[in-house]
């Protein structure tokens, strides 16, 4: 069985640099706002555009802004980090790494079900925004977990 | 390559009826109230039938169930015949449709923002199996194709 659509190795790298680069976009962040985004409007991004727009709509571009590089990085990272091949790559790993693809969408669901049945209203939409990125945590830590199995017997 | 963690085939039936179910209730839904109302009223009156607050709650979990196992049955139910290529089209057809599914969703987080992301966020739940189904049951028909006009390449020069 041969892999078909996957980066190459290197792309793991540039996955896991993804995540670094989130982690210190969140620390920049937290310097520059230690009181969280109520104190948007007073950045100074925001201070410097000023010229051409009001404070609050530009304070409230930056947010938007931010809230979209953030989930780039984390989609874009945990798929690089997915779907790219191991340094040795066989038929055997290409099994694994679909066999956990499907249990990934199995056991996504199934939380998805529990979900639906037990959260109401406002409280759905944390779910719905984890629902974006579980599917490819709950593969990675599954394909991972494999391999890692596969090594030991070995 | 073996097959596994799939249901029987005589499963895609009942998938195909929840899915007919699910149509039904979203049709219903969308006629009735209007939409996605987050603000929904516990004691609003449920389409002139006086079902409550909870009942309206009931009816959405229905529909959400539905819609989810609806497709898994019929996404991940066995073929008549299974052998390893039908096993590597669906994997692949999996894979594709991740992959389609996240940049669909990329290029909505670029482009929407706000309220009108949580209808994006509420398609996302099913999208995914939906393009799995679609791209598997084409390659499918590719291949039946493909296969037929082989046979009749072979059989027709013996029996015309």
């Amino acid at each position: 069985m041969k892999s078909r659509f996957l980066f190459s190795h290197g792309w793991r790298i540039i996955g896991y640099g993804c995540f670094t680069a989130l982690l210190a976009f969140a620390i920049i962040l937290k310097l520059l706002h230690p009181e969280g985004y109520a104190a948007v409007d007073l950045h100074p991004i925001a201070k410097a555009a000023h010229q051409s727009y009001n404070d609050v709509s530009t304070g409230l571009t930056f947010m938007r802004l931010h809230h979209d590089i953030v989930i780039l990085l984390v989609v874009s990272g945990l798929v690089f980090i997915g779907f790219s091949k191991e340094k040795i790559e066989d038929e055997q790993i290409a099994q694994l790494r679909l066999d956990s693809l499907q249990w990934a969408v199995y056991f996504n669901y199934a939380l998805f079900v529990g979900c639906v049945l037990f959260v109401y209203g406002i409280h759905f939409i944390p779910v719905l925004i984890f629902n974006i990125i579980s599917p490819l945590v709950f593969f990675i830590i599954r394909f991972r977990w494999k391999i890692y199995l596969l090594n030991r017997a070995i | 390559m073996k097959t596994r963690f799939l249901f029987p085939n005589k499963w895609r039936l009942p998938g195909i009826l929840m899915l007919l179910l699910a149509l039904l209730l979203i049709a219903y839904n969308c006629y009735s109230a209007g939409g996605y109302d987050l603000s929904a009223d516990p004691g609003e009156k449920f389409f002139g039938m006086g079902l409550s607050g909870k009942m309206v709650i009931v009816v959405d979990d229905i529909e959400y169930l539905s819609v989810i196992i609806g497709l898994l049955l019929v996404g991940f139910s066995k073929e008549k015949i299974e052998d390893e290529q039908i096993a590597q089209l669906r994997l692949d057809s999996l894979q594709w449709s991740v992959y389609f599914n996240y940049s669909l969703l990329i290029i909505c987080i670029i482009f929407i923002n706000g309220l009108g992301f949580l209808s994006v966020m509420a398609y996302n739940i099913m999208s995914q199996l939906l393009f799995f189904i679609i791209r598997f049951r084409w390659k499918l028909y590719q291949l039946n194709r493909l296969a037929k006009l082989e046979e009749n390449r072979t059989i027709s020069p013996i029996l015309k």
